[in-house]
């Protein structure tokens, strides 16, 4: 068994995951911000239980290098990111057409923060749960 | 990694918002530079642009600094027949920098250049966050 193939681990990483393509997304907004005519987007919510579900239906191991013996360790590639956006803006467009408040992408940002810390603080509860049941005592 | 790109595409406002800040510092201090002969056109106020184009690898539309454009409003006049700069009737071409106009584009330059510096900070933690993990 992988350590990723956990479905809780498995349900962390794929949110960490979208939080990353977020904060991606929203780094682009605040840079834009004085840019004419740009809309700013924002990452589609990812409904994590068809994910899942859809992983665990397809395998686990699409493309990457082939499991012949049970001794491998699965390398799966790298693989673009499978989030989309969309355009959100923020107020009505302004003369130039721009339409991003760096009130409404700052709210945005620490949200996508905070949530990225509640995620790391499940996956190191996680693991500490493991580290008890394995029966060696936690940090 | 995408921490990376996030990191990349503040940096480049970042970088685009200080280029900015040059600009406006530069029309401030030329706020009243006159024509070195008489009669001749002072200092011309430069606007600061902003261009924004799609980095393939990032992956995302960075922003990066344009050529300053020339701003082509009429200059000043001032009645001072002493200075070398004045024309015949003793009136002397000002520059066309309105320091109020300044100082707005200035702050509006330093809030972007903040917003962009809290993106880079929560990036910033979100990274360490994670690199955390190993060390449980």
């Amino acid at each position: 068994m992988n350590l990723p193939d956990v479905p809780l681990l498995a349900m962390l990483k794929g949110r960490m995951t979208w939080l990353e393509a977020r904060q991606q997304v929203l780094s682009q907004n605040v840079s834009n911000a004085d840019t004419p005519g740009y809309v700013p987007r924002d990452v589609d919510p990812v409904d994590f239980d068809s994910l899942m579900r859809k992983a665990a239906d397809a395998g686990r191991f699409q493309g990457g290098l082939a499991i012949t013996d049970p001794r491998h360790i699965a390398a799966t590639p790298s693989s673009p990111s499978p989030f989309t956006s969309r355009e959100t803006p923020d107020v009505s467009a302004t003369p130039t057409g721009n339409s991003v408040s760096l009130e409404a992408e700052m709210i945005k940002v620490s949200d996508t923060e905070a949530q990225f810390q509640a995620a790391t603080n499940l996956y190191s509860k996680t693991l500490s749960l493991m580290r008890t049941a394995i029966g060696k005592p936690g940090p | 990694m995408d921490f990376a790109a996030s990191m990349i595409i503040a940096a480049s406002g970042m970088r685009t918002q200080s280029d900015r800040m040059r600009t406006i510092a530069e029309n401030i201090a030329n706020a009243n530079s006159t024509a070195q002969t008489a009669g001749g056109d002072p200092y011309r106020r430069k606007v600061a642009t902003v261009k924004s184009e799609f980095d393939r690898d990032v992956n995302a539309t960075l922003v990066s600094p344009g050529r300053p454009v020339p701003d082509m409003s009429d200059f000043r006049k001032q009645y001072d027949p002493g200075n070398p700069a004045a024309d015949k009737t003793g009136y002397v071409k000002m520059p066309n920098v309105n320091s109020l106009v300044e100082i707005m584009d200035m702050r509006e330059a330093q809030r972007s250049y903040e917003a962009d510096l809290t993106v880079m900070d929560a990036t910033k933690s979100m990274l360490a966050r994670t690199v955390d993990l190993l060390r449980r």
